[in-house]
């Protein structure tokens, strides 16, 4: 069984937490795992990989323009911004394009 | 205490205004209950002045704080939206404001629909209005008690394990969770995609269908909304013919025998009028919880990534923008949310997710396929709502094991996509419990038809004195 | 030193020519100013769902046919997770197990490159870079991507341009994508590896951030010497991210890859699976043009050499001919003379593939001289008369029956005592001289080459 690793999980979720968080939600995540775990005992087969429930097909939109959002309201819900864009600290380029 | 058609009939016999039922209305709301987060009286009253000609016309509504009105703060209570307004309504909302519906407010739920108390709020708990000390459930638990406490003549809610039901069992009311792809959910902020829809919490099951078929149907705007034609759900003096109500065995274990001995007595009356019933069986319903967990958290692990702070919401600043993003999200979280979305991040994880995510996945086809076969036997499932009435406030807040523990009646109906109505059974002391019916996809009219039925044949006494003034 | 094998794959995107953008009904267009085309769902806003433009799905078909991929009539997309500042919804809705197509192929200089797969998704914001903050646009965002990927098929890095500059000119003929490099609506990454033993492939590294063909070449030249110095001084090469410096031209590893990112794919609930009929496949596949370069690699096949291929593909009037006479005679590179030299002479007017391609047969079975042809060629252009009718009109037939020929071979000889005699004592050049006789005699209708064999035969017998 794989264990959870508070550290690692924190990484992916993008959550910085703190050392005593880090106890507390370690020992949480355990204690849920373990109830988690009750599915590791369905014997199940292979199903075919049908991967929606609903038998609905996907709807297709007309390639037909709509009125966006005005730059007022695009930035209204936010104090970070500068010359229309949003900012945020310098972006270290990874791969930028 | 009127339903909405009786309402309309006030109206057009001018015995009462719809500004006098607003007002009425706004006047019951109690802060002591904090079922409110947002108060929304200007936009009620502009609502008024709108020429709609509609059967909602004038119809006060809560909204839970989870689905977008244009102009209003919507907090999902969590200091992660502190401040966001959405430059958008949902579809729920423009059909309902076609029809001329009004809306009181925005309710109060625990933190984006995670939890069974509405305890987990940025904002405070919300109290049950049958007892203060008890919850009033979760997570759309502000508004159940803002119908209850008669601040609103019927609300919206949201759905994603339980969500609407159990605050409907607990504070003696009817409450609907449609088919999958019934009701739009565009504009309803996601938290368990493939589980959730917007429901409806009202006093009785004619009111809830009034309100069903004005915000059913196809949207585009939602690629996993329905065709499936809209019905009169509203009509329900009809009751299905030649019928036939399992009742499977596992949702009666672990239940407080006063529970059993309420539903037992629905079950009763219902037979008195003709209708069968067979004992079946689903025995994959012990899986239903963890199966929820893993698809539930995955779900929202994802959902809840674009709460980083850079385009609204709080931020908080730190040394670079990932550390910004970072500490953003941490203040913003409330644990319940935190503990979810780890746990979804687990399960998706590459060393994890054959064992966790794709074994869930694989589960829950076996949970549908059980309830398809046993659909082939009866036409509806009547089991508890949940297994207990109200628990109290503090019992369970920190407990994250527990608190998932009325799931069991019902998040099965969302793992497979179909229909369920929690309504009164009757009280357990001062306390209101629900039965539940299950039934196949698109049988909403069904569903109600036989709540409407029990209401002429057993009704509820026990609705609150303040709801049923006007 | 050992012989090194390199082995390159690469990974395309290109932003698809729609008017609006793949989940929303935002303006997809370029240049403009920052987030004045950007809505609620572009935005990821709390509530938002994605609508599925069909246009953007036409166009991935499309490239997919192109590429002679299979498509798949049903494809689902999927949820990317990671967090960055220009991605809104903290995931990026894309393909992973059933993308819309895969297992095409492509020609590139007389090499077949295996498309592995090519799928949509959805590109991300634009961020500018000042010295202390980053500024966001969400122009960009939501726009239609394709992804193309080859199998590691490609051994250099010449074939590498080529290959990208065939796919461009693809796209941009096909009206996919404009494809303009400069403006990364066209981005590469190609990944890299070498080996000196047979069968076995060495770490690839993946390269970044190339803004031109000319990089393209150079840093794939730079990583080929930087991997096989590494290997030669007995190092190993390590799985990376490299990026590469238009001013000192070489390539440096910007990024280890020891932990690869952790995406969590999982198939996206908000999008039902993507259903394409085969009826739409059959109607896209209609529009499909071939391109110039595609056709020359073709021909190249047929047996042509590099120059007459690339002289016919260049025009359509000629490509067109050509391949409709191929159809009704298979016979590549003797209808590919005719359209080379008498064709293009006559200056490339319009005549029926059919009744060239008649012609051409009469000659191959010697009903008519090649001269003949030509005629025939000239006054069906003239007066769009079938061959058939041509010829009798104009009594072209040619001898070939050798009764017929050896009586009148017997008469030049008659006629020509003294070439007769000289030939017979062994003058070989004679046989052209009678042939020409011959020929005048028949008025030009005698096989000359039969004649010739006759003559020849002839002189044997005595």
């Amino acid at each position: 069984m794989k264990e959870v690793d508070i550290k690692h999980l924190s990484k992916l979720a993008n959550i910085q937490l703190d050392k005593e968080e880090e106890k507390i939600l370690q020992e949480d995540l355990d204690k849920i795992i373990i109830h988690i775990r009750k599915i590791q005992e369905v014997e199940v087969k292979s199903t075919p990989n049908t991967t929606h429930l609903s038998i609905e097909e996907l709807p297709l939109r007309s390639d037909k323009k709509e009125k966006p959002l005005s730059v007022k309201e695009v930035l209204s819900n936010t104090q970070n911004h500068s010359k229309n864009h949003f900012t945020i600290n310098r972006m270290i380029n990874e791969d930028d394009s | 205490m009127k339903t909405i058609l009786e309402y309309q009939e006030q109206f057009k016999k001018e015995e009462i205004t719809p500004l006098d039922l607003l007002e009425k209305s706004l006047k019951k709301i109690d802060p002591s209950l904090n079922a409110y987060i947002t108060v929304t009286e200007e936009l009620a009253r502009k609502g008024l002045k709108k020429d709609t000609k509609g059967i909602l016309k004038g119809i006060p509504i809560a909204i839970k704080d989870n689905i977008n009105i244009k102009g209003i703060p919507t907090t999902c209570a969590s200091n992660v939206l502190k401040g966001f307004i959405p430059p958008f309504s949902a579809t729920v909302i423009e059909r309902i404001q076609r029809s001329g519906g009004i809306f009181t407010g925005k309710t109060n739920l625990d933190e984006f629909g995670m939890g069974s108390s509405t305890e987990r709020s940025y904002y405070g708990p919300t109290k049950n209005p049958y007892d203060l000390t008890k919850v009033p459930g979760g997570s759309s638990g502000g508004s159940a008690a803002a119908v209850a406490s008669g601040s609103a003549v019927i609300s919206l809610g949201s759905d994603t394990g339980g969500s609407v039901r159990q605050p409907a069992s607990y504070c003696g009311l009817v409450g609907l969770k449609p088919t999958y792809g019934r009701v739009s959910r565009y504009g309803l902020v996601a938290f368990g995609s493939s589980l959730d829809q917007i429901g409806i919490i009202g006093r009785n099951a004619e009111d809830v269908g009034v309100l069903l078929e004005i915000i059913a149907g196809y949207d585009p705007k939602d690629s996993t909304s329905s065709q499936s034609k809209v019905e009169d759900y509203g009509n329900l003096n009809e009751t299905p013919k030649n019928i036939k109500i399992g009742i499977p065995e596992e949702y009666f274990k672990q239940i407080d025998t006063e529970v059993h001995s309420r539903v037992m007595e629905i079950k009763k009356a219902i037979e008195k009028e003709g209708i069968s019933f067979k004992p079946v069986s689903l025995p994959t319903t012990g899986y239903i919880i963890p199966t929820y967990q893993v698809i539930s958290y995955a779900e929202a692990s994802s959902n809840l990534a674009r709460y980083d702070g850079v385009r609204y919401g709080l931020r908080k600043d730190g040394e670079d923008f990932h550390d910004t993003i970072r500490k953003s999200r941490n203040e913003g979280f409330l644990p319940e949310v935190k503990r979810r979305i780890l746990i979804g991040s687990f399960v998706l994880s590459s060393e994890a997710i054959a064992e966790y995510y794709e074994r869930a996945d694989l589960i829950r086809r076996l949970i549908t396929q059980e309830f398809n076969d046993v659909f082939k036997e009866v036409d509806y499932l009547l089991t508890p709502a949940t297994p207990t009435p109200a628990f109290p406030i503090g019992e369970r807040t920190d407990d994250p094991i527990r608190m998932h523990v009325p799931d069991r009646m019902t998040a099965g109906a969302n793992l497979a996509g179909i229909p369920a109505v929690a309504a009164p059974a009757g009280m357990i002391g001062k306390l209101p419990i629900g039965y539940q019916l299950i039934g196949k996809p698109f049988d909403e009219k069904g569903l109600l038809s036989i709540v409407r039925l029990v209401e002429k044949i057993a009704p509820f006494q026990g609705f609150i004195k303040e709801a049923q003034d006007g | 030193m050992a012989e090194y094998k390199t082995t390159i794959g690469i990974e395309v995107h290109a932003q698809l020519k729609t008017v609006t953008k793949l989940f929303c009904g935002c303006p997809a267009s370029f240049g403009e100013e920052a987030n004045t085309n950007v809505c609620s769902i572009c935005l990821g806003l709390p509530g938002v769902l994605p609508s599925l433009n069909k246009k953007a799905v036409e166009l991935t078909v499309k490239a997919g046919l192109a590429l002679s991929c299979k498509i798949h009539t049903r494809s689902i997309f999927a949820r990317k997770n990671y967090f960055y500042p220009d991605l809104p919804k903290g995931y990026q809705i894309t393909q992973y197990r059933f993308p819309i197509a895969t297992s095409g192929k492509i020609s590139v200089e007389g090499k077949e490159i295996r498309i592995k797969r090519v799928h949509l998704e959805e590109e991300s914001a634009k961020s500018i870079h000042e010295k202390d903050k980053s500024l966001i646009d969400y122009n960009r965002s939501g726009i239609p991507l394709i992804e193309i990927v080859t199998e590691p098929d490609i051994d250099s890095p010449d074939i590498a341009v080529a290959y990208l500059k065939t796919l461009q000119k693809i796209l941009q003929f096909e009206n996919i994508s404009d494809a303009v490099m400069a403006r990364a609506e066209f981005r590469c990454e190609p990944n890299i590896s070498v080996s000196k033993e047979e069968g076995i492939l060495g770490t690839r590294t993946e390269v970044k951030n190339l803004n031109s063909y000319k990089a393209v070449k150079k840093s794939l030249l730079s990583e080929i010497q930087r991997q096989t110095e590494t290997l030669e001084k007995g190092g190993t090469v390590k799985q990376a991210t490299i990026h590469y410096s238009e001013e000192t031209g070489k390539t440096w590893v910007a990024r280890i890859k020891e932990e690869s990112s952790d995406y969590r794919y999982f198939p996206e609930p908000d999008l039902p699976p993507l259903l394409i009929s085969q009826t739409w496949i059959d109607e896209i596949k209609a529009t499909i043009g071939e391109l110039p370069v595609q056709k020359k690699e073709k021909y190249v096949e047929l047996g042509l050499n590099e120059k007459d291929a690339k002289t016919i593909s260049s025009s359509t009037t000629t490509s067109r001919l050509f391949e409709g006479i191929l159809k009704i005679i298979d016979e590549p590179i003797e209808v590919s003379k005719w359209i080379l030299r008498d064709y293009r002479s006559l200056g490339e007017p319009d005549i029926s593939a059919e009744n060239f391609a008649e012609m051409i047969k009469m000659v191959l079975e010697g009903k008519i001289s090649r001269n003949a042809g030509a005629e025939v060629l000239a006054e069906m252009v003239k007066t769009k008369k079938a061959p058939k009718q041509i010829i009798e009109e104009k009594n072209l037939s040619q001898i070939s029956d050798t009764n017929a020929l050896e009586r009148a071979i017997r008469e030049i000889f008659e006629e020509n005592p003294d070439e007769l005699t000289r030939f017979q004592g062994g003058e070989q050049k004679l046989i052209g001289f009678f042939v020409g006789q011959v020929m005048k005699k028949t008025a030009g209708k005698a096989d000359p080459k039969e004649v010739s064999r006759i003559i020849s035969e002839y002189e044997k017998k005595y």
